[in-house]
């Protein structure tokens, strides 16, 4: 199958997507009024009050749960609020009131981090957007009285080191008159490069070159490895795979990735590892392989870009640029040559399904399931633990796939991966993610789509009706008994393990544990949802993760940053969405080729699939992808060698990026 | 084969004689450590200057470089640590004394000088170990001599430290020879067994050997490397080519120059901006060179393995310590310094690159001069530091113009020159002379000696065989006429020109260094006051404490940062020690290998009969080595010796025999 493509769209594309980000960045400079490269919005720093804060009992404060608002029906009312930033000298507050009927009198008290009380502040407060200039000095937290029975919705708490002398509306002019400028210039670009094109070097050269840098190394290594026979190869190729996965579980887990020295031992294992997978499956006699395409030019652009973002700030996380065109770029060449990519896929597939097995073992003699509390598993975090199960997931829904249309289905196979499909259900529920459960939901939709072209196969039908009800014991056998040991085996054997920096996260995150667990032994995903669904706004919908957004947003720079920024709290926390983590960790302009990077992903995933020369395992690029995105949205993908979906869907990567030649249609 | 079986020799000795080292230090050291092999714990060295101070009752008398004791209850008294810290051994080296033993009192002070505990002790001739007491803390320590008056005593070295030292020269010694003899029966064990090993295996064309990376390595430069290349060099016609060269070395020599000059080597901000700047430019240089489809070239030598080896070890340790400044220096060595050194291979006429680094270096070093002239005064009784920020980076300098010039000089009397190059040579070489004389650097001088004295044996032979004897002669004459009129003149401009300007520049942080001492040094300031303000001495006699104490904190993986001696930062005068130092004790393997065979095939280079013949790097790798053992050498990226020596791996590497 050829695929046909439009190369001067997707050129216009990227154009049009530069012009965006570089229009906001002359927008946002604009009106901050000053040029800064190191943070566009340059208005000093700000911190938001988190809108948790509110949410807490105050003294005649009450806060109506299903409003939204504070009640306060007392002659006084107050509430202490918390700075939690490590930065205590600020200038001004703002407080944005609304649904304030008449303006109300209040008093602000001022105490340091020793609770004592430095001065006060008498204000009125509006409807709207109320200014309170502070004085000099450190300050910790402040007490806000308001007087008389009042009540009103604070839509935004923040300090500030400068005023807000602007509005955003006149950052929307400045937008569009950059974008209608950027426009010609683009296209004058294009002329210009199209004339040129003899004397610069073309995207395409530099993907042939690093591409016959890579087929020379590999060349050279099968010398050395050649001497394993396919036989021999894909076992070590399974165990190496293994490895990696353990590897990168290690670093998350031991929080070795905080420790500069042993992330680069890990991270340099790593990279062995995968160069090594990539000898032991170089095969001289190799298929034409092509990566002249989207995928491998914004895959090249945004790991060089990323190699220049860390050459230039010190980044907490390094090599990554060098890990993916040293180490990772060989694996998918050597992938692409083998006369039966589909055999290196496998052995991924049965490392990810080893690397479940060990992970529920380890669960069920060490990591009991606590009553109220979201269940950690192998991790510190409910949502990382979900994270690796929906990606291992993708193994077991592959296996099915292949293994659903067969002649002579075994059932010991059936049962073993029925069994682990039920169970990463099962521990998908008690950790009480939404995200993984929404990818999961995902997963399945894509599965069950596939399956439509076989529906009326004989062999189908009946490996169905089999599956179904091997299904129902198999959720029965680890819902019950399954749940029970995991509920009493470690705490019998006396062999719990509990992690430095375990998460404990009950359903009313983040207020105190024990009791909330007492309070509420009864949660679930649904009432997660329901409770979520029910107060109708954005910031519960996404568990406080819009105050994090917007803190990264406020931090954009050209170059990124050198790792997590201070965002909610003042805590420093990931961005909660791997786009914006990476405009952060490389600087904004890598979001183009990572965006380009993901919907290629997506798009060859989907050809992947209806490639007739594909196997079942197909399935994979487009699930991995899914996988990859959608936790992406509202969780840390971005952050490199931290998580399995994150190095899943590199390696799937590695499978897409082979892709027939391109013709250019011009019309 | 003769010289393969010579070269694994050597390698086998270098090998048993580091692990050897590494064994005896750890065995003086008293148990398995890798961080620091000699687990010496804190040591605090009296620094010699401080041992010549007098006190009321120790009147020092420099002629018999000993104290005099002036009472009958006399005492000195010493500061330990800025801090109040515990100690637990005093070592007292007694050079000589009048009347032995000496009885007396160790007094213990603290933080705010008053005396917390007194300790009898008695002083004899030689090495005098006092147990002090560990729990009471102390800042400054003092010595009291009784009943001792008008008797002479000489102290050589005071430390003070942790844990006991056994190391004295004779123990070590026969502890080493001992090691050697073991680590080196233990290694024709191990390589029999190995080689056994090998002969077993299956193996493709490479069998067990790591051949296949260097071949990968030059796989990857020539694919890019044409590619580029193609897009530069490929353009070019050769005299452009020459010229771009010319320019870009220019360049990058300038550059390295202005970021030494300007600190940026010790900055961890701007070292790795600057590093890239020099990293593009040598790239640039590198594809400008390009002139056919680029061949792979034979690195399994000997030279060029250590050469990617000393770089390999400076990234490894980065696994292992946390720094930002070396690494950077490694990768950019390791990247950029191949390609480049790849591309010179490459080089249909490879002595041209050579020719075009030097021009570029006295283009450079004409511009430095006269930069002095109207910019660098010399200030009185201080060594002069020319265009950089020590007189002894200054005398590294001189000496690679004069080896620059020295060659420009062979190669003139070889051709058919005209007078003009002989003005040029002569003149650069006594400038270079005259910029090392001022620099008062003894082993620049020295070395320069050297290189002269083998020198002349060749300038004598080329003059035999000169078909134009006398006019050649007076040639050489008149050119040191001139080149003497010109060092006066520039002799004059650097003491008086700048001053009588008003454009003298003084750079921040510049290590000034008089040779003035003692008595000297006060009648020097009694007629110009303030004149040596921040002006430190020689470290001549602290060099041995300098080396120690570095030897002492030697490890396996380096360290990250630079090492304290007498209480402040002190570079470690010796690049052997340096790079143990920063790089972990077996980066000694590669580095000592590298420089061996820089001087061995510089010879050869010197020797050989055919074209190219040429001393530039035989005196290069002889000035090279020479400063290692005791100057800071190791200017990374700072210094146009530095680069020089490193690169010269192109045109030595591929002299090295292999396949085509």
């Amino acid at each position: 199958m050829v695929v046909t493509e439009r190369i001067s769209s997707l050129k216009v594309i990227v154009g049009i997507l530069v012009g965006v980000i570089f229009s906001a960045m002359i927008s946002v400079m604009f009106i901050s009024g000053s040029v800064n490269l190191q943070q566009f919005y340059d208005v000093g720093n700000v911190y938001d009050v988190s809108s948790i804060e509110y949410e807490k009992e105050g003294k005649n404060w009450c806060y109506n749960f299903s409003t939204k608002r504070i009640e306060i029906d007392a002659a006084k009312g107050s509430h202490v609020f918390l700075i939690n930033s490590s930065q205590k000298e600020w200038k001004y507050l703002f407080l944005e009131l609304k649904g304030l009927r008449t303006p109300v009198e209040a008093q602000a008290a001022f105490f340091d981090s020793s609770s004592k009380f430095i001065y006060n502040l008498h204000c009125d407060l509006q409807e709207g957007r109320n200014v309170l200039p502070l004085q000099e000095g450190a300050i910790a937290g402040f007490a806000l009285t308001v007087k008389g029975p009042s009540s009103f919705y604070i839509s935004r708490m923040q300090f500030r080191e400068q005023p807000q002398i602007f509005e955003w509306r006149s950052a929307l002019a400045v937008f569009g008159i950059v974008f209608v400028c950027w426009l010609p210039l683009m296209f004058a670009l294009f002329l210009f490069q199209r004339g040129g094109r003899r004397n610069f070097p073309n995207r395409g050269g530099w993907l042939e070159s690093l591409q016959e840098a890579y087929r020379c190394l590999l060349c050279n290594a099968h010398e050395v490895f050649g001497m394993f026979s396919s036989q021999k190869a894909f076992v070590i190729r399974r165990a190496l795979f293994f490895i990696s996965l353990l590897l990168v579980y290690l670093m998350f887990v031991m929080g070795w990735r905080w420790q500069i020295l042993a992330q680069r031992r890990l991270v340099f294992l790593l990279g062995m590892c995968l160069l090594l997978i990539a000898f032991v499956s170089w095969e001289q006699k190799m298929r034409a392989v092509n990566w002249k395409n989207p995928l491998m030019s914004a895959w090249l652009v945004m790991w060089v870009l990323c190699i220049i973002s860390e050459f230039v700030v010190g980044k907490t996380i390094q090599h990554v640029g060098i890990f993916m065109l040293g180490c990772m770029g060989p694996l998918y060449l050597s992938w692409g040559s083998m006369k039966y990519p589909d055999r290196f896929l496998k052995d991924f597939l049965v490392a990810l399904r080893w690397s479940y097995w060990v992970s529920c073992v380890f669960c069920i003699l060490f990591r009991p399931a606590t009553e109220g509390v979201r269940y950690m598993g192998i991790y510190q975090n409910p949502n990382s633990f979900a994270g690796f199960l929906v990606t291992v997931n993708i193994a077991f829904l592959i296996w099915l796939d292949e293994n659903l249309n067969r002649v002579n289905l075994k059932f010991g196979a059936l049962c073993k991966n029925v069994l682990a499909l039920a169970s990463i259900c099962g521990f998908l529920l008690l950790t009480e993610s939404i995200t993984s459960v929404v990818v999961y939901a995902a997963q399945w939709m894509v599965f069950i789509w596939k399956q439509f072209p076989n529906e009326k196969t004989q062999n189908y039908q009946r490996n169905l009706r089999v599956f179904a009800v091997t299904f129902f014991v198999a959720i029965a056998v680890t819902w019950i008994p399954g749940k029970i040991c995991l509920d009493y085996v470690p705490r019998l054997l006396d062999t719990t393990i509990s992690f430095e920096g375990d998460v404990y996260i009950t359903q009313r995150n983040p207020l105190s544990l024990i009791s909330n667990a007492a309070q509420e032994p009864d949660t679930g995903v649904a009432k997660r949802i329901l409770e979520k669904v029910r107060t109708g706004d954005w910031d519960s919908l996404f568990s406080s993760r819009t105050d994090v957004w917007e803190s990264y947003l406020r931090q954009m720079n050209l170059f990124g940053h050198s790792g997590y920024l201070e965002s909610l709290n003042g805590k420093r926390a990931h961005a909660h969405n791997a786009l914006l983590q990476m405009m952060s960790y490389y600087g904004v302009f890598v979001a183009v080729p990572y965006l380009v990077l993901l919907y290629y992903s997506v798009k060859y995933g989907i050809l992947a699939i209806f490639n007739g020369g594909r196997s079942g395992v197909s399935l994979f690029f487009l699930m991995a992808a899914v996988n990859y995105i959608i936790q992406g949205l509202v969780e840390d993908m971005a952050t490199p060698f931290f998580y399995i979906s994150w190095l899943t869907f590199f390696i799937a990567l590695g499978g897409l990026a082979n892709q027939p030649e391109i013709r250019s249609i011009r019309r | 084969m003769k010289d393969k079986r010579k070269l694994h020799m050597f390698l086998c000795i270098l090998i048993a004689a580091l692990m050897s080292l590494m064994l005896v230090l750890m065995h003086m050291g008293g148990s398995v450590n890798f961080q620091e092999f000699m687990s010496a714990g804190r040591v605090y060295d009296v620094e010699p200057v401080k041992l010549q101070m007098s006190s009321r009752g120790w009147l020092y008398e420099s002629q018999n470089q000993g104290h005099r004791l002036q009472k009958n209850k006399a005492m000195i008294r010493f500061s330990a640590s800025d801090t109040v810290q515990t100690w637990e051994y005093l070592y007292i080296t007694v050079r000589w004394l009048s009347k032995e033993p000496l009885e007396g009192v160790l007094r213990y002070y603290d933080g705010e000088d008053s005396k917390v505990l007194e300790q009898p002790i008695m002083l004899t001739q030689g090495r005098n170990m006092i147990r002090l007491d560990s729990t009471i803390p102390m800042r400054i320590f003092g010595i009291t001599i009784f009943d001792a008056k008008g008797e002479f005593i000489s102290v050589s070295d005071i430390q003070i430290r942790t844990t006991p030292s056994w190391f004295t020269i004779p123990y070590f010694l026969k502890l080493f020879a001992v090691a050697l003899a073991e680590t080196l029966a233990l290694l024709v064990v191990i390589t029999s067994i190995y080689r056994l090993i090998r002969a077993q295996l299956p193996g493709g064309r490479y069998g067990l050997r790591g051949e296949w990376l260097l071949d990968s390595m030059q796989d990857v430069i020539r694919v890019f490397g044409n590619f580029l290349g193609k897009q530069m060099g490929g353009r070019l016609y050769p005299h452009q080519r020459e010229s771009v060269r010319i320019f870009l070395f220019s360049l990058l020599f300038v550059w390295m120059m202005f970021g030494n000059i300007a600190g940026w080597l010790a900055n961890t901000q701007m070292y790795r901006y600057h590093v890239l700047i020099c990293a593009l430019l040598l790239l640039a240089i590198s594809f400008v060179s390009w002139e056919r489809a680029l061949q792979n070239q034979n690195w399994s030598g000997p030279l060029m393995v250590s050469w990617l080896c000393i770089w390999l070890g400076m990234i490894l340790c980065d696994f292992f310590v946390v720094r930002k400044i070396e690494s950077v220096t490694g990768y950019a060595m390791l990247i950029v310094g191949s390609v480049f050194l790849y591309f010179w291979q490459n080089m249909q006429r490879p002595d041209r690159m050579i020719r075009d680094m030097m021009e570029a270096l006295e283009v450079t070093f004409f511009l430095s001069a006269a930069y002095c002239f109207f910019f660098r005064g010399k200030l009185p009784a201080v060594d002069y530091n020319g265009m950089f920020r020590s007189s002894e980076e200054l005398a590294m300098y001189a000496v690679l113009m004069a080896v620059v010039f020295l060659t420009e000089l062979d190669w003139a009397l070889e051709g058919q020159k005209g007078f003009s190059s002989y003005v040029k040579n002569i003149t650069g070489g006594a400038a270079s002379l005259f910029f090392l004389l001022r620099s008062g650097h003894l082993p620049g001088i020295l070395i320069f000696l050297l290189i002269g004295i083998l020198y002349i044996p060749i300038f004598a032979g080329k003059l035999y065989r000169q078909t134009a004897k006398i006019r050649t002669f007076f040639c050489i004459i008149a050119a040191a006429i001139v080149a003497y009129a010109c060092t006066c003149i520039l002799f004059i401009g650097t003491k008086y020109v700048p001053q009588l300007l008003g454009m003298d520049v003084a750079y921040e942080e510049e290590l000034l260094v008089t040779w003035l001492e003692g008595e000297q040094r006060e009648q020097h300031l009694l007629q110009n006051p303030q004149s040596l303000l921040g002006v430190r001495s020689k470290q001549l006699a602290n060099l041995p404490i300098i080396w120690r104490t570095y030897g002492r904190r030697l490890n396996l993986f380096g360290h990250s940062g630079g090492q304290k001696v007498f209480r402040r930062d002190i570079a470690p005068y010796s690049g052997y020690l340096g790079m143990a130092y920063q790089q972990g004790l077996f980066i000694l393997l590669p580095y000592v290998l590298f420089q061996v065979l820089v001087v061995v095939l510089g010879m050869k280079c010197l020797l050989q009969k055919c074209s190219g013949k040429n001393v530039f790097l035989f005196f290069l790798g002889i000035t090279y080595l020479c400063f290692c053992f005791c100057a800071n050498i190791e200017r990374c990226w700072g210094h146009p010796l530095w680069l020089c020596y490193y690169l010269s791996a192109g045109y030595l590497g591929r002299m090295e025999k292999g396949k085509d």
